[in-house]
């Protein structure tokens, strides 16, 4: 099932509605819900993202922008809402 | 007699049980005197609580710790299967060895898997030349919060860290030339660790010690200590792969070891059912031998078939490290959970068939069944606790909701995760496809409907003991969608630590389903219906109360227990002769 655009966004700047997308996508797999159930606003560890998942949750979101992402960012941005701003402001920096 | 040559008895199996039967020949009879390894022997170091060091050396002779290191390295490591039987016929001669000399293997896997060619070359050479080694995660005050570990590593230029803190308690805290240790190089948080490998030979001696050996309950001739460190310095070139993957590195690690451990209690539980064995069959009561008093003929059956669920279980695990490393971090979770605590089960139960003997430090195998007993109280409680495991898997069920297609994919899977003769390949212990989560997959009990569906209309007691199967399946997951649904995690609610026991139940009977699928073309016993029945009867024993054993497949499953026992072959669905049976 892939109901988000999973693609590698290699060499281009994402937006945060991207990043969302994709997290919502990638989290409500994890625990068992439709993207569109997942609240961007609720901090992920409770809505049952564990610290292993949340590891997980790095690694894809590395393979997916094609670049390093802030190794404490799931525990400094414990939102969707907040990952995906602080990586699109990241990114556009770049 | 000669087993070894005898067509029926070599179809079913590979290689991997070749070389299990030359380290049992070379073991001989723990029972009889002069073996290499004898229960007698092993009971007295563990009363002494001594390292057993006559059972090490064989174990060097017969060249045991080769099989730590990788073929590229100068070692004998083929694959975890191997490593896999190997242990479990180390452990049923005693657990405290496989343990003492595994926590080496432990030790060393994180530098297989990501350590740099010096780091590999040192590691191999120092194992070949007999060294001990450790795994340094566990912190007294974050036993499985390993995220929350405290040991710090400072510093991290050219000129190296500093470490300090303490591990404890860890297997040859005392007794390791090297260990690897997971320390804190960056905020609290997933990327907050790395491991470094620390050459005790090369510390100052002025800012490490060990701490004392723990006494114990069982395993007491282990060491089980812990290490210390104050502002110990090792080189820069000591972290293990990346800095800031020390965490990552240690649970894809703790995927392996917690599968292999349960190997140790595939062993004991094997000693457990031999000795009672022996002594019931011997031992006349009434007028008759103890075995033939019913009851405790239905007891000690249902051990055996408890030890035949938890091998189908533990056996795809080991093997799906050679053929599918994606889905390990949730089958090795299951398998950690459910095989230790099944076998701890099966123990209790025996014990309640040997009576007064099973409480005697000698006397029937030289008093061993006490101390096998003792020793498998550890397996659930290490490698991640029985609760960290239900953790785990209660954290995944929500993501294997969504079931994908069962399409010839899967099947090609399930054959090859169940196959008694599939021949592992060699692997270089390099962990480039593990994952931390399956990410929703699950072969194994996702195509539990289209197994359950497929079993042929003649095996009728089978085809209805596993529709119940499939209810409780279809129960649990219909309990997991309404946690969900209600806003609930499920990994830190008591409702969903249930469902992941359930969980854990249907995944061991579908893996006694694949396994009789997968050998059920060449005859001999694993192809029979009847040990499957009991499988999931058993199984079902923990779900639903008031499961009767179906009489007609008590009759069948007790001649193969009683052979294996006569003929001492291993309680196994694989025909695998045991040390001491002779070859002419």
């Amino acid at each position: 099932m892939s109901q988000t655009d999973e693609t590698p966004v290699l060499n281009r700047v994402v937006t945060a509605a991207e990043v969302t997308d994709f997290l919502r996508g990638r989290v409500g797999r994890m625990i068992g819900l439709t993207p569109d159930e997942v609240d961007p606003a609720a901090p992920l560890a409770s809505i049952g993202v564990d610290s292993v998942h949340a590891m997980e949750l790095v690694a894809e979101l590395e393979e997916w922008l094609g670049t390093h992402v802030p190794d404490h960012l799931a525990w400094s941005y414990p939102t969707i809402a907040l990952i995906s701003e602080q990586l699109a402001s990241a990114e556009s920096l770049a | 007699m000669s087993t070894a040559t005898h067509p029926e008895v070599r179809a079913g199996r590979s290689t991997v049980h070749d070389t299990v039967e030359d380290f049992e020949e070379f073991l001989g009879d723990p029972r009889a005197p002069g073996s290499r390894i004898t229960f007698a022997e092993q009971m007295e170091y563990d009363e002494r609580e001594e390292k057993a060091v006559p059972a090490f050396d064989a174990l060097a002779e017969w060249g045991y710790p080769l099989h730590y290191v990788p073929a590229a390295e100068g070692g004998r490591f083929h694959d975890m299967e191997r490593m896999f039987g190997l242990i479990r016929s180390l452990a049923r001669r005693d657990m405290t060895p496989a343990l003492s000399s595994g926590a080496t293997f432990l030790g060393a896997m994180p530098v297989w898997g990501w350590g740099d060619a010096a780091q590999r070359a040192r590691v191999a050479d120092l194992i070949k030349a007999g060294a001990f080694g450790a795994f340094g995660l566990s912190e007294a005050d974050h036993g499985c919060d390993v995220v929350a570990g405290e040991v710090l590593a400072e510093g991290g230029d050219e000129a190296g860290y500093l470490l300090t803190g303490t591990k404890w308690p860890i297997g040859n805290g005392i007794r390791s030339t090297f260990a690897t240790i997971f320390a804190r190089t960056g905020p609290a948080g997933p990327r907050g660790f790395s491991a470094f490998l620390v050459d005790k030979e090369k510390l100052d001696p002025l800012h490490w010690a060990t701490e004392p050996r723990v006494k114990t309950l069982g395993l007491r001739g282990a060491d089980v200590s812990g290490i210390t460190l104050e502002d110990c310095p090792v080189p820069a070139d000591a972290v293990i792969g990346s800095r800031g993957r020390g965490m990552e590195e240690a649970i894809k690690t703790l995927q392996i070891s917690r599968t292999l451990v349960t190997a140790m209690s595939m062993g004991v539980a094997d000693t457990g059912l031999r000795t009672t064995l022996d002594h019931i069959r011997s031992r006349r009561l009434y007028g008759r031998t103890v075995h033939e008093i019913q009851v405790i003929r239905e007891q000690v059956l249902a051990a055996y078939v408890d030890l035949l669920v938890a091998e189908c279980t533990t056996a795809a695990t080991a093997r799906a490290i050679s053929v599918m490393p994606e889905r390990l971090s949730l089958w090795s979770s299951v398998t950690k959970y459910l095989v230790p605590g099944l076998i701890d089960e099966v123990l209790g139960s025996l014990g309640s068939v040997l009576a007064a003997r099973h409480f005697m430090r000698e006397g029937v195998n030289d008093g061993i069944f006490q101390k096998m007993l003792r020793d498998n109280r550890i397996v659930s409680i290490f490698e991640g606790t029985s609760h960290v495991h239900q953790h785990v898997v209660a954290s995944q069920l929500p993501s294997l909701l969504l079931r994908p297609e069962y399409d010839l994919n899967t099947e090609a899977l399930l054959q090859d995760l169940f196959d008694h003769e599939y021949e592992p390949p060699e692997w270089d212990l390099r962990f480039d496809r593990f994952k931390l989560t399956n990410g929703g997959l699950d072969e194994i009990t996702q195509s539990l409907p289209d197994v359950v569906a497929a079993i042929p209309a003649e095996y009728a007691t089978l085809k209805q003991v596993a529709a119940e199967v499939l209810a409780v399946q279809e129960r649990l997951q219909q309990g997991v969608r309404q946690l969900v649904k209600q806003g609930n995690d499920l990994h830190s609610n008591a409702r969903g630590f249930t469902l992941a026991r359930q969980h854990c139940l249907v995944h061991a009977a579908a893996a006694c389903l694949h396994t009789w699928n997968a050998n059920a073309g060449r005859g001999g016993f694993v192809s029979r219906p009847e040990w499957v029945v009991l499988a999931l009867q058993r199984i079902l024993t923990r779900l639903i109360p008031d499961q009767q054993l179906d009489p007609d497949s008590l009759v069948v499953v007790e001649a193969e227990m009683l052979s294996s026992w006569e003929d001492e072959r291993l309680f196994s669905l694989v025909p695998l002769r045991l040390g001491g049976t002779g070859t002419d």
